[in-house]
């Protein structure tokens, strides 16, 4: 899973998305590219795997692996946002993504 | 109106009308129970034997070494545990392969935690079973070696003839697991030396619930399910009238003008394997591509997932199936796409698309029309194509 963010001032203006992965995988991601976009970066922060999955109306239990996916695909590119800028975001300094969770693990699916 | 394309005839298949008619009297007027001693009771027993019969003659055997039983998994746990629990005296070794059916698998996992050694033997890129690793996996302590006639995802065709010839020379039952083959294959039980076949009726239009295992005589077999003198009091259970019925119409029709629609079938089969060759790249077909089930499809599409095609080839209306892990419920993809030799991400990208009586070519051609979108779609949103066209 990829994500990529285009911000401006400190406002998400525009989201895409790249998925290897099932349906709900695919979904998840759209979805969550959907609930950020025009956000502020701590709105953006504030986005929960439950909500992805609340806003897709549920996941089956087995799949709920996909929507905290999406969660982690944002949260990893914002990081990446404020490693390249310089720009500190607030809840990101306990997350401790590696460069695999930018992409959907093949054997998690 | 709403097209609907069904490709996954090897799931299941529909009732064929004339297979239903015959059914429907033994719902309500002819009910009664085969066991019993009036002419309503006779009148099922009739039509048991009249149907135990036709699935004699559709694979050269003789009615008394047909036997109902409630599908095919029932046939094959029968065949597995009836020939382990009834020659245990003589060994506890069972000889099988990594790509059977779950039915096959899981009772031979079951025996070993009862005590049974086990061998899986290995397949080839193409799913062929080697003669040679069978015949060096056989020791004095083998029972039964059980090797199913076609694949149900890949559709390969085992060479059955020369494992029944194997099995006979060195004294061992030979069991076969048929389910895919009954319908689509021409088999001859004694030819082939098999002393044991499972099928399963709604594989071949006939209805669920139903299947039958065929038991060459003076195999030595422990029943599964005990309680009645029905089936000679092999298989214990009021008999499903017509359901048995419905199987003996079923298979009848399936060996009727068998050649013609064999080759309607192969020549339908390949049109679609050759269509979806031309039109898209980096796929890869899996299975024998000659020795291989008459209606069975089954390619790997790279970059993508098996789940989210299917789901997109139901929005626009044609069934299939995908030996994707995301379909099946556990984390792994299917063990048979594995035990050829792929890797987990090919795997995942499978589509099975099996053919029946009722597909035609139009259907062929929007399926290719839709499928060459459909994977170019999902492509473009996957993050392993976008590195392969960089790299290019």
């Amino acid at each position: 899973m990829k994500m990529y963010l285009k911000i401006n001032n400190g406002v998400i203006e525009d989201v895409k998305f790249k998925t290897f992965g099932c349906g709900s995988a695919i979904a998840s991601s759209s979805m969550a590219t959907e609930l950020i976009k025009g956000k502020t970066i701590e709105e953006a922060m504030k986005l929960t795997n439950k909500a992805v999955a609340d806003a897709l109306d549920g996941l089956p239990p087995v799949k709920m692996h996909c929507s905290i996916l999406a969660e982690q695909a944002i949260k990893s590119a914002l990081l990446d946002y404020s490693k390249k800028h310089n720009v500190y975001i607030d809840g990101l300094e306990d997350i401790d993504f590696d460069e695999d969770h930018h992409h959907h693990d093949l054997d998690d699916h | 109106m709403k097209k609907y394309i069904y490709m996954d005839n090897a799931a299941t298949t529909p009732v064929k009308k004339e297979v239903l008619e015959e059914m429907l009297p033994y719902f309500t007027e002819k009910y009664g129970n085969a066991s019993s001693v009036y002419s309503l009771g006779s009148m099922s027993k009739r039509a048991i034997e009249d149907a135990r019969e036709k699935v004699a003659k559709a694979i050269g055997a003789n009615a008394r070494e047909i036997f109902f039983t409630g599908g095919g998994s029932e046939a094959d746990n029968w065949a597995i545990k009836g020939i382990a629990f009834g020659n245990y005296s003589k060994g506890n070794h069972i000889i099988t392969t990594k790509i059977e059916h779950h039915a096959i698998l899981h009772t031979c996992e079951y025996l070993e935690k009862k005590g049974f050694e086990v061998t899986y033997l290995d397949v080839d890129e193409y799913g062929l079973v080697d003669l040679e690793q069978l015949k060096n996996a056989i020791t004095d302590k083998t029972i039964l070696i059980s090797v199913m006639f076609a694949n149900n995802e890949i559709g390969t065709v085992q060479p059955i003839k020369e494992i029944g010839e194997i099995a006979k020379e060195r004294n061992i039952y030979f069991h076969t697991d048929a389910v895919q083959a009954i319908g689509n294959i021409k088999i001859d039980v004694n030819e082939l030396n098999i002393d044991l076949l499972s099928l399963s009726a709604h594989k071949f239009y006939g209805p669920k619930g139903i299947g039958a295992l065929y038991i060459r005589q003076g195999v030595k077999i422990d029943p599964l399910i005990t309680g009645g003198a029905q089936e000679r009091r092999r298989r214990a259970g009021t008999e499903n009238v017509p359901a048995i019925v419905g199987l003996g119409k079923a298979i009848e029709l399936a060996y009727t003008n068998f050649e013609e629609k064999n080759n309607r079938l192969i020549k339908l089969r390949d049109m679609l394997i050759d269509k979806i060759k031309s039109n898209i790249d980096y796929i890869r077909l899996n299975g024998h591509p000659v020795k291989r089930l008459p209606g069975n499809v089954n390619i790997c599409f790279q970059f993508i997932e098996g789940e989210s095609l299917l789901l997109s080839l139901d929005m626009v209306g044609i069934a299939a199936s995908s030996g994707s892990a995301c379909t099946s419920g556990s984390l792994d993809p299917s063990h048979v796409l594995l035990a050829i030799g792929l890797s987990h991400e090919i795997a995942h990208g499978s589509l099975r698309l099996t053919l029946g009586d009722f597909n035609t070519e139009d259907e062929i051609d929007y399926v290719v029309e839709k499928l060459v979108k459909i994977v170019e779609r999902l492509r473009s949103m996957s993050p392993l194509y976008e590195k392969v066209k960089e790299e290019k």
